[in-house]
Order: C-alpha cells, then structure tokens, then sequence
C-alpha cells in the first residue's frame, strides 16, 4: 500500500517481530534489524523510508544512529521509541530534528499516524530533493537570474541589474527552461522556494 | 596476576559494632571451664577446712571428755578415800573408848581388837596406843603412862592445871620429869621424849612419836590430829577423853587407802600432806601434748583433818585427743561428701554452660536474623534503583503484547479470517506475557522477605539472574557486561537470592566506581570457574580499582567512601557468603580495576 518501507532497528526481538506484525495488518513493509551497526552497513540511500528506532540500545543508542545517518545525507523521517518517558531524551530527540517520540508500549494506530506523517514528509523530502538535484545543474550565474525571475523581475529589469543585455538574459533563461524541463514562472518559483526549505 | 589482596577476618568484635547489644558467647565459653576448675579447687579445700573443724572438735571434745572422766574417776577415788578416812575415825573412836571405859585399860583385849583392825585393813599398817604423861598422880603407874620429856611434861602440866599460873605448870613439869626418871627406873617400856608405848600393833613397827609429843599434846581431845610420817605413812592421832592421859596413833599407809584396781592407770594420782608427798603413782599414759592444757583434779579429803589433798593429773596424748580411727572415718566422710559436693557443683556448671551454650545459640541465631533483616532492606533498597531498568525490561514484552493484540484484533475484523495469523499473534502474546511474568517474579524473589535457605544451587543460573535484573540499569548508564561463565556448571550450597544479593553489591560497586572515573568503554566482567574443591565467582570491572589506604577496610561495617553510602554493602556481602562457609576476597586486578573472588566449597553435581 504505501510507496515506502519502514525500518525498525530494536534490540529486543520480541518487539521487532510483533511491530513488524502488526504494521504488516496495515499493508507496511517492515525491513527489521537488531543493532544500529547492522543497519548502518545496509542502509541504500537509494531506497528511502520512516525510521523506527528504539532509543535505548547496547553499543550505539537510537539517537546516535539517527546522528551518524544525518553526517551521511540520510535524513529520513524518523520514528523514536523508547521505554521511559524520558523529558530529557525527548527533548533532545526532538532537537536532533526527529519526527516523533513514542514511548513503549506503542499503541498501533499512534504509531501508524505517525509513520503515515513520514511518508507524508518523505514525499516532499523527495520534491526537494528533486528541485535541489534540478537546480545543481544551474550554473552560478543562471541561478542568480532563477532567483530574480522568481522574484517577479522582467529580463529587462534583471539585465539592468547585472549590466549585462537583456538578449543575454533571455539565453540564459532560454538555458534553464532546458535544464529545469519547464519555462513556467510559476514553476520556477515552486523549484526555488522547495530548494530554498 | 593479582595486585595486594585483603581478606578481613571478621571478629565478635566486629559483630558487636553492627548489633553491641549481644552477647559475645566464647568469653563465656571460658569463665565456665574456669568455673569446673574452681570447683575441684573448691572441694578440695572444703574437705580440708572439714577436717580442720573436725580435728579441732575432736580435740575439744577428747579433751572434755577425758577431763570429766578425770574429774569422775576424782570424786570417786575422793569418796573412797574419805569413807576409809571415816573408817579410821570410827576405828580410832572404837579404840579410844575401849581404853576409857575401865580402869585399868584391858590392854590385852586392847590389843587383840588392834590386831584385828590390822589384819582387815592393811592400810592401817601401825596402831599404837601411848601414854603422854605419866606424871599424873591420878593415873598411877598401874595406868603404865609414865616418862614423859621435860617439855611434853610441862604441857601436860598445863593441861592437868587447866586454868592454873604459868609458873605452877611449870612446877608440875619437872615433877613430872622426876616421875619419868623414876618410871625408867622401874623398867618399863619408855618412848623417848615422853611418850610411853601402852600397846602396839604391830610390834616396833612404829614410829618414834617423841617429836610429835607435843603436837599430839596440843590436839584437841576428841579431835583426830594428822601427822606427818615417812615411807608413804602417815599418822592419825586421838588423844582420850580427859582425864586419861593416852593417845591413839595410826600409821597409814597411803599407798594401800586404794585398792591396786581401784588406781587409774592413766592418770598421775598424787596424795599430799601438807605439801609433803605420801604417794606418787605417776600412771601409764603416754606424754601428752603441749598445746592443750592438761585436765586437773584436787580435792581435800574429808575426815582425817582434812588436811591431805588428792591431785589427780592426766596426760592429753594425741591418739587419744584425735582418734586415728574416727578421723580416718571422718575424712573419708568428708572426702565423700566433698566430692559429692563438686559433682553437684560440676553438673551446675556443665548445666550452666549448656545454657550458655544454648544461649549464645540464640544469640547467634537473633545475629543472623538480624543480617537477614538488613539484607532483606538491602535489597529493597536496591530494587529501587532497579526500577527503571526493570521499568524497562517489563516494557519490551508489553509492547510486544500490546502490538500482537491490535495486530490480532484488526485481522479478527478484517473481511477474510486469518486463524493461522491470529493464532500466531496469540501464540507470542502468551510467550511475552509469561516472560513479563518471569521478570516480575524475579524482582519479587529478589526483594522478598523468606528466610534465606541454602542448598545445591548452579552459580551460572545466579549469575544470570542477578545479569537479568541489573542488564537493564547497566546498559541505560552504558557499562557493558561481559560473562565468562564456566561450562562445567559449578554448584555450591547457597541460598541463591542472597548469593544474587552478593553480586549485586559488587556489580552496583563496580558501576558506581566506573561511573565517578567517567570510564569509557567501561566494562564489569562476571566469570565462574572451579578451583580444585572449590567455585569462585570473579567480578572485575576495568575502573580505577581499590585504593591501597582503603583496601583494609574494605569489609568493616560503616565504612565507606561513597558520599551518600552507608557503609554496610560489603560487609554484609562478607557476613552472606561467609554464612554458607565461603570467603570473600577483594583486590586490583593485574591489568587495573578492582576484582572481588567470592570462593565457596564445591558441591559435585
């Protein structure tokens, strides 16, 4: 049912294989794994998905996977549960940018709330990601003509800006319709507002 | 491989700093071996003191009563004495009369009573009847009493004259003496100094009574007058009524006044006249002893003129005052009493010791409830800071529950019935929520209050248990457990919560250290292994270990270098395993960090 998978990284067996049952009633596919490090050496950039990580476990805590991730571009939405409702952890979870804190025993619609609220987020992670891969095609120059455009300035006006002739602003808008795939304004503001987020 | 290691021999000492109110049972262990020693020492010297007392009593009693036989054995021999003396008075007045009653005296029937007065009574060893004066006109020479002295003259002179001048007396004395010469002249028997044998009996057995002239002269008539005489005699004298002239005389022997078997043998009996001695019969008893004083017996005879003295004396020999039979008796009575006396005395001090014994028993058993108390508190305490890693442990089978349930519950209400996934979902709920039940039973046995019970118990199921319940608490404070335990499966008798109890104290020891030196990659290693007759259990961590100045007193109760410590963790660990006959041992491992080794004896599986 849902485009992406989810990925439970817990110590405790027991608990992996039910979440993974449970989740697996709602049409999720759960990959389950029992240490970070497991993860870490498996983990496809190609292939992303929610994150649901205990917080306590031997070796490398929840929070520092979700650390070590980050430093590698990883960025998934992510899932912590653990099981003492503990403020501190909380709080620096959430300042570590995780999307929720949920503590055990996990109710299964909570936590399928929460999963679909990553999907959600994994989906416009992906338009960014796009318009960021899109827009590194620009060059320096281009991109300093998107941002004016999509401010609203005429070529003439931008021209002006840069002292350069409005014929050579046109190329260059003429060389990022090519690269962006569309001509619209509209779209080129959607492109710099997404990469800009 | 070991750095210093120290092992505190706890002492009654000790005991007494964690609970001074009890009794420390060996001292008086000892006072009661004291006590039986005492009470030998104790029966001898009473059987002494007995036979003192009874060698005093004795002697006293001997004394009196060998003094009362004395004094018996006195009067009788004074009443004997004076009867006879009466017998003399009587013999004497007889005699006396029949010389009186007629003129002239009937010497020869006289003479044939004095015969027979002799032969019945030997004592009476001389009679004789004399005239003092023969002076006197009246009397005559048929009358025989003639011859007297000058001076004997003078005092008959004086007695004829009665109230008559001096010097006519003394006319009448040399008349008298002129009369004497005459007297001799005729041929009759004259005594010298004036005193005319009338008769005697026996013949010339006598005496010479001219030097007691005067003294039988100056008797009172009627009066019996005594003298004294030689060879143990003495002699009795009577003069006859006035107006006669005579005089009886008696020579006693003083020897014979007792019969040979009326004479005690055991005594010195004296007879004294005057001072004199008539008899001296020194008796046959043996010397006498010097520290008594010796019973004494003298008593004038009556009659006789009550002039001779009877003085019995007895000797006070020691066999008689302490009877070699009866002391011998007495201390074999004694000895037997005595020693019945320390047995009494034995069977109250062994009775005493048992109780003691007993009661220091129930001291050692209200001591040991006591630790089991504390160890009991100990351990709730600890539970405590167990509780948010069992918090945790408890909630990974929740959650697991919790999730199958809802799981199962949607594939319940879906369109299509999935029995083998529901039942899947159930089969695992019912394995998470027994092994939530094995956690909490855990904590309950960990924390309950039954009486530690030691037997056979398998160290590595210990181990894993105290493992379980601490895992949790050690892993959220990022300490990491390593296990190393034996494969032969090691078993001492124990009481498996206690011993859990042991490992605890050093695991929370071990962290807390771990934690204050802010160690990375901090470790507490637990391994159990069999050394010849005995288990060990070893728990090190890789802290900073065990300061030397601390080490020694490791074990002591309240001391402790943790701010918020009481100081009774690992002295109660040492009171728990030495309890089930183990040692417990700290140090610095080789490498760094403390090590602990609890030994136990090994029970073969």
């Amino acid at each position: 049912m849902s485009r992406y998978q989810v990925y439970l990284i817990d110590d405790d067996e027991a608990v992996r294989e039910a979440l993974a049952f449970l989740l697996g009633t709602y049409g999720i596919t759960v990959e389950t794994f029992g240490d970070p490090q497991t993860f870490l050496a498996h983990v496809d950039e190609g292939k992303p998905g929610v994150l649901v990580v205990d917080l306590r476990m031997p070796e490398v805590s929840g929070l520092q996977l979700y650390q070590k991730l980050s430093e590698r571009g990883i960025d998934w939405p992510t899932v912590m549960i653990t099981g003492h409702g503990d403020v501190a952890a909380c709080r620096r979870a959430f300042k570590a940018g995780i999307q929720d804190f949920l503590t055990k025993p996990v109710d299964g619609e909570v936590l399928v709330e929460a999963l679909q609220q990553g999907f959600a987020s994994l989906d416009g992670r992906l338009e960014k990601h796009e318009a960021r891969a899109l827009l590194a095609r620009l060059t320096e120059r281009e991109r300093e003509v998107l941002d004016m455009v999509a401010q609203g300035w005429a070529s003439k006006e931008v021209a002006q800006a840069l002292d350069v002739s409005v014929r050579t602003i046109d190329a260059h808008r003429a060389k990022i319709a090519e690269k962006l795939g569309t001509s619209s304004v509209a779209e080129f503001v959607r492109l710099a507002l997404l990469s800009g987020a | 491989m070991l750095g210093p290691v120290f092992s505190a021999n706890r002492e009654d000492e000790e005991q007494q700093m964690l609970f001074p109110e009890l009794p420390v049972g060996g001292f008086r262990a000892r006072c009661v071996t004291n006590n039986l020693t005492k009470s030998l020492l104790f029966g001898i010297a009473l059987w002494l003191a007995a036979l003192l007392a009874f060698a005093l009593y004795s002697v006293e009693a001997s004394k009196a009563r060998l003094a009362g036989e004395l004094e018996v054995t006195g009067r009788t021999l004074h009443r004997l004495i004076s009867q006879r003396a009466a017998q003399h008075d009587a013999h004497m007045t007889s005699l006396i009369a029949l010389t009186s009653g007629a003129e002239p005296a009937p010497l020869g029937a006289v003479r044939q009573v004095m015969e027979s007065i002799t032969r019945f009574y030997p004592r009476i060893a001389w009679i004789a009847l004399v005239s003092l004066d023969g002076g006197e006109g009246g009397a005559g020479p048929a009358t025989g009493v003639a011859g007297a002295g000058a001076v004997t003259g003078a005092d008959a002179g004086a007695d004829r004259a009665g109230a008559a001048d001096v010097g006519s007396a003394a006319e009448a004395g040399a008349a008298g003496a002129a009369a004497e010469a005459s007297g001799a002249a005729t041929g009759a028997a004259a005594a010298p100094g004036g005193v005319r044998m009338l008769v005697e009996v026996p013949e010339g057995g006598g005496e010479d009574l001219a030097p007691l002239r005067g003294a039988i002269g100056e008797q009172l008539r009627g009066k019996i007058g005594v003298h004294a005489s030689r060879n143990g005699r003495y002699l009795l004298a009577k003069r006859a009524p006035a107006p006669s002239d005579a005089a009886l005389v008696f020579g006693i022997d003083a020897a014979l006044l007792l019969e040979p078997e009326e004479r005690p043998a055991w005594a010195h009996l004296r007879l004294t006249l005057d001072g004199q001695e008539l008899l001296d019969l020194p008796g046959a008893s043996g010397a006498g002893v010097s520290f008594v004083t010796a019973p004494h017996f003298e008593k004038v005879i009556d009659g006789e003129g009550q002039k001779i003295l009877l003085s019995l004396d007895r000797a006070l020999p020691l066999d008689e005052l302490l009877p070699l039979r009866s002391v011998l008796g007495f201390a074999v009575l004694a000895g037997l009493a005595s020693f019945a006396l320390m047995f009494a005395l034995r069977q109250r001090a062994a009775a005493q010791q048992s109780q003691q014994v007993a009661r220091a028993a129930e001291a050692r058993a209200l001591l040991q409830e006591r630790e089991t108390l504390l160890a009991h508190a100990s351990r709730v305490n600890a539970m405590g800071e167990l509780a948010s890693g069992i918090a945790h442990e408890l909630t990974q089978p929740l959650t697991a529950v919790l999730s199958r349930s809802q799981a199962a519950l949607r594939l319940a209400g879906a369109q299509k019935l999935d029995l083998g996934l529901i039942t899947q979902a159930l089969d695992v709920n019912v394995r998470e929520a027994k092994r939530a039940g094995e956690m909490l039973k855990r904590m309950r046995d960990y924390a309950s209050n039954k009486a530690p019970e030691p037997k056979p118990s398998a160290l590595n199921g210990i181990v894993s248990e105290i493992v379980a319940l601490t895992a949790a608490d050690l892993e959220r404070r990022g300490i990491k457990l390593e296990l190393d335990l034996s494969a032969e499966a090691p078993e001492a008798v124990v009481d498996a919560i206690e011993m859990e109890q042991v490992l605890h104290n050093l695991i929370r020891n071990a962290a807390d250290a771990l934690e204050g030196a802010g160690i990375l990659d901090a470790r507490i290693s637990i391994a159990t292994k069999i050394v010849g007759a005995e288990v060990q259990v070893v728990v090190a961590d890789n802290g900073p270990g065990i300061a030397a100045d601390v080490l020694p007193k490791l074990f002591v109760p309240f001391f402790t270098t943790k701010a918020d410590g009481m100081g009774l963790g690992l002295s109660l660990c040492q009171t728990l395993v030495e309890r089930v006959d183990g040692r417990i041992e700290a140090g610095n491992a080789a490498g760094g960090g403390a090590r602990f080794v609890i030994t136990l004896p090994r029970v073969k599986a």
